[in-house]
């Protein structure tokens, strides 16, 4: 059996098409639409349609009706001309900050079940996410990778501590801040605030690097020992920024002290003065102990870089440096999966079940005939090695062929859409 | 002192201490001065006044001297400007910009805080709040906004990064030495801004013999400042940056380097005066190399082809994000620039982080 056939894919459109003339009102209209350039990718056709640009939403929604792209994009940026095919002839106004969070970049538990690779130049072929194919060394690698709910759950960890820092430290109100569940594998976080509007590239990176935590030093955090080479910490748990974040995690650090970390702090060195320093902090009823608390610059950098990564924000920094970015529009659908991009409140990125506010098709069951499923894909798991007619749900069917699975339809009925 | 500074009356002294504050911008439109009137006196003091700013900018020189006639001070400011314009010599114009801007920020360290913070509220249009506390290992006189801040940073690293400032609702906390070193940086920009606009249409003759006078000055300068004539490293290659000489390395060792590692050596090489031939050449280690491929992209770099711009290589900040390079290399920002002044002094200080 092939991949996806055109008549699968023609389905996946009909589908799609059926989607933006029902629900044409929850496509979420940009602000300052007038100024933003859009692009979209089409069923069957290569590359991308772009400089497109709408009065209004109610055009932009008309467009999506006719045309049912695969994929809907806006520009963060803002122009006086959006239209006109050169960045030059746009006019540059300004651009919203963007964050993106995709779980191609972190580590999670669930890759192994449903990610694989292959190799073209050696022909190896794996399960999980590796760099770089281990057998010849070749970075070009063919992946497909799908979402579950596992993945859903790392990424959105990450978007809360990204939306903590940009309300705590940058002071952008509740309102200027908003998550986009992407309908794939991440999510981004806007902000559209009059204060960053004009922000250049360089400024943008450096905001990038306080998210992730790039570029601690200890001598901010820290001042002169007792000893030559021996410094003090004087960030209060309390305190602002990285400050307060610094001092509550080298508490912790001390309260839970792994052994394989010490030694990596201390390369073996001071592994008994660290270890005291564990005890103290264990019998202390409050946090003073930690103005007692004196280390050498190269156990401060080493545990700095600890906190960095266990602190900061796992973003892709490029889409944050970048001031011209195409990125998705909530109320589209994804191409690769049928799911909806969804406009989130930062208090609806806590409390609500991202998958199943993404799902626009309907639950009832198709029969299709499969082949080398993932283990794991949404919220269906494929237990033993699928081989032959499997029920699945519709919006599963739906994601399955727009993916590129090894499937066809034996019911190919008229798509419904999910109630709402 | 109050959270919030309030007006602060300014003499014809800040006047001429402070020429960008929109209060002597008002005070020169009230003299009435035109170019016409620089052909004769007190005209020609005020020229003689601004050549002398530029000459101490060549010089490299902090001229904080304020002339006895504080109006010819004052009217001189505009005027070197108008002289910069005429110039239109981006190096000088940066130079001239440095050598104010000192000039500005020492002025502003013998400020009281409230004269320093209202003087960056209105020459800039920052917004400033006085606050005194003291936060990590240090004590700040003032908080500026975050989008005022990041973009006059001198560097983006050490204590300057916002990552190491206790960043408090998007305010971040500064000293009085660091509000006068961001002042600084704001002088030039502003300046940047000034003298990039076009120049009159016709100057006066006055006007064009100084321009002649600073003309000469500044190319002997230049020819000061150029290469000099005797490499003191021993190789050129010796003058490669760290993370060049890394990724050279890596090629002749037969490494598969990634897309962006390959552009940030053939952009540099290219941009040193090597040919795209002799680019081509070292390339041929690369396990996928395909002439005609190396030979169209290389070419492509070097600007003889497609948009015919010449690409410059990733500055230093790009380089790390891109994992191209893991060091610190004393008071450089471009890869470029190393190899210049490795050039120039035999040695570039750096170490790896």
């Amino acid at each position: 059996m092939k991949k996806s056939s055109d008549a699968e894919l023609r389905w996946v459109k009909l589908a799609f098409k059926k989607y933006y003339s029902m629900r044409a009102n929850d496509i979420h209209v940009p602000s300052k639409i007038e100024n933003r350039e859009f692009a979209f990718a089409l069923f069957g056709g290569t590359g991308m349609v772009r400089h497109i640009a709408f009065k209004s939403g109610e055009e932009l929604k008309e467009y999506l009706i006719f045309n049912v792209p695969r994929h809907a994009f806006h520009s963060s940026a803002y122009y006086s001309y959006p239209a006109a095919d050169t960045m030059e002839d746009k006019e540059w106004l300004g651009a919203d900050l963007v964050f993106d969070i995709d779980v191609d970049h972190i580590v999670t538990p669930c890759k192994a079940l449903h990610d694989t690779w292959l190799c073209p130049k050696c022909g190896a072929t794996g399960k999980g996410f590796v760099q770089a194919c281990p057998k010849c060394g070749d970075e070009n690698l063919k992946r497909k990778t799908w979402v579950c709910e596992t993945c859903i759950n790392v990424a959105r960890d990450e978007v809360i501590k990204l939306i903590d820092m940009l309300l705590s430290d940058f002071g952008f109100s509740d309102k200027e801040v908003y998550a986009v569940f992407s309908g794939h594998r991440g999510f981004h976080v806007h902000v559209e605030a009059e204060s960053v509007l004009e922000l250049g590239q360089d400024a943008r990176r450096e905001i990038a690097d306080y998210v992730r935590g790039l570029g601690l030093n200890y001598k901010a955090f820290t001042t002169e020992g007792s000893r030559a080479n021996l410094y003090r910490l004087t960030a209060k748990p309390e305190d602002p920024g990285w400050h307060g974040r610094v001092a509550r995690s080298v508490m912790d650090w001390f309260l839970s002290l792994d052994d394989r970390e010490v030694l990596k702090v201390t390369k073996g060195r001071r592994v008994s003065v660290l270890k005291k320093y564990s005890a103290i902090a264990r019998s202390s009823e409050d946090a003073d102990w930690i103005e007692s608390l004196e280390l050498t610059r190269r156990e401060w950098e080493n545990i700095l870089s600890l906190i960095a990564k266990s602190e900061g924000v796992e973003i892709d920094e490029r889409v944050t440096i970048d001031i011209k970015r195409l990125i998705r529009l909530p109320g589209s659908l994804h191409g690769k999966t049928g799911l909806k991009v969804v406009k989130l409140s930062i208090y609806d990125v806590e409390n609500s079940d991202i998958l199943k506010t993404a799902r626009v098709f309907s639950d009832e069951e198709v029969r299709v005939r499969a082949k080398d499923l993932p283990a794991k894909v949404l919220d269906a798991e494929f237990k033993e090695q699928v081989d032959g007619v499997v029920h699945v749900p519709l919006y599963l069917a739906v994601y399955l062929v727009a993916n590129g699975a090894q499937i066809e339809l034996i019911d190919r009925f008229p798509v419904k859409l999910a109630r709402v | 002192m109050k959270a919030y500074i309030g007006r602060v009356l300014l003499s014809k002294e800040d006047l001429a201490k402070y020429p960008f504050l929109p209060e002597s911008q008002k005070y020169i439109e009230s003299l009435g001065f035109t170019l016409e009137d620089l052909s004769s006196q007190p005209g020609l003091k005020v020229l003689e006044r601004a050549y002398a700013r530029i000459r101490a900018a060549i010089d490299r020189r902090v001229d904080r001297r304020l002339s006895e006639d504080l109006d010819i001070e004052i009217l001189s400011f505009p005027t070197s400007i108008v002289l910069l314009r005429v110039l239109s010599d981006k190096i000088l114009t940066r130079r001239f910009g440095v050598a104010e801007g000192k000039r500005v920020s020492s002025f502003l360290l013998e400020e009281s805080e409230e004269k320093l913070a209202y003087i960056a509220i209105k020459g800039f249009g920052w917004r400033i709040r006085v606050f005194k506390g003291s936060i990590g290992s240090r004590a700040f006189s003032f908080l500026i906004r975050m989008e005022d801040y990041i973009p006059l940073v001198p560097e983006y690293s050490g204590l300057w990064k916002l990552i190491n400032r206790p960043l408090m609702k998007g305010w971040v906390p500064v000293t009085k030495t660091e509000l006068a070193r961001l002042s600084e940086e704001a002088v030039k920009k502003y300046l940047e801004d000034r003298c990039s606009a076009e120049p009159p249409m016709e100057v006066p003759r006055v006007i064009a013999k100084i321009i002649d006078k600073i003309k000469e000055s500044w190319s002997a300068k230049m020819e000061e400042l150029g290469l000099p004539k005797s490499v003191k490293v021993e190789k050129v290659e010796d003058a490669y940056p760290p993370c060049i000489k890394a990724l050279l390395e890596d090629l002749r060792n037969g490494k598969n380097l990634p897309h962006t590692a390959r552009f940030a050596l053939a952009s540099f090489l290219l941009h040193i005066g090597k040919t795209p031939d002799e680019v081509i050449d070292l390339f041929r280690t690369v396990p996928d190399f395909r002439e005609d491929i190396a030979r169209y992209q290389i070419e492509h770099i070097a600007g003889l082809r497609g948009s015919r711009v010449k690409y410059l290589p990733f500055k230093c900040d790009n380089m790390r994000s891109l994992g191209l390079c893991r060091w610190k290399c004393r008071g450089i920002k471009h890869p470029l620039q190393f190899y210049r002044l490795a050039l120039k002094r035999g040695k570039v200080e750096y170490e790896e982080i």
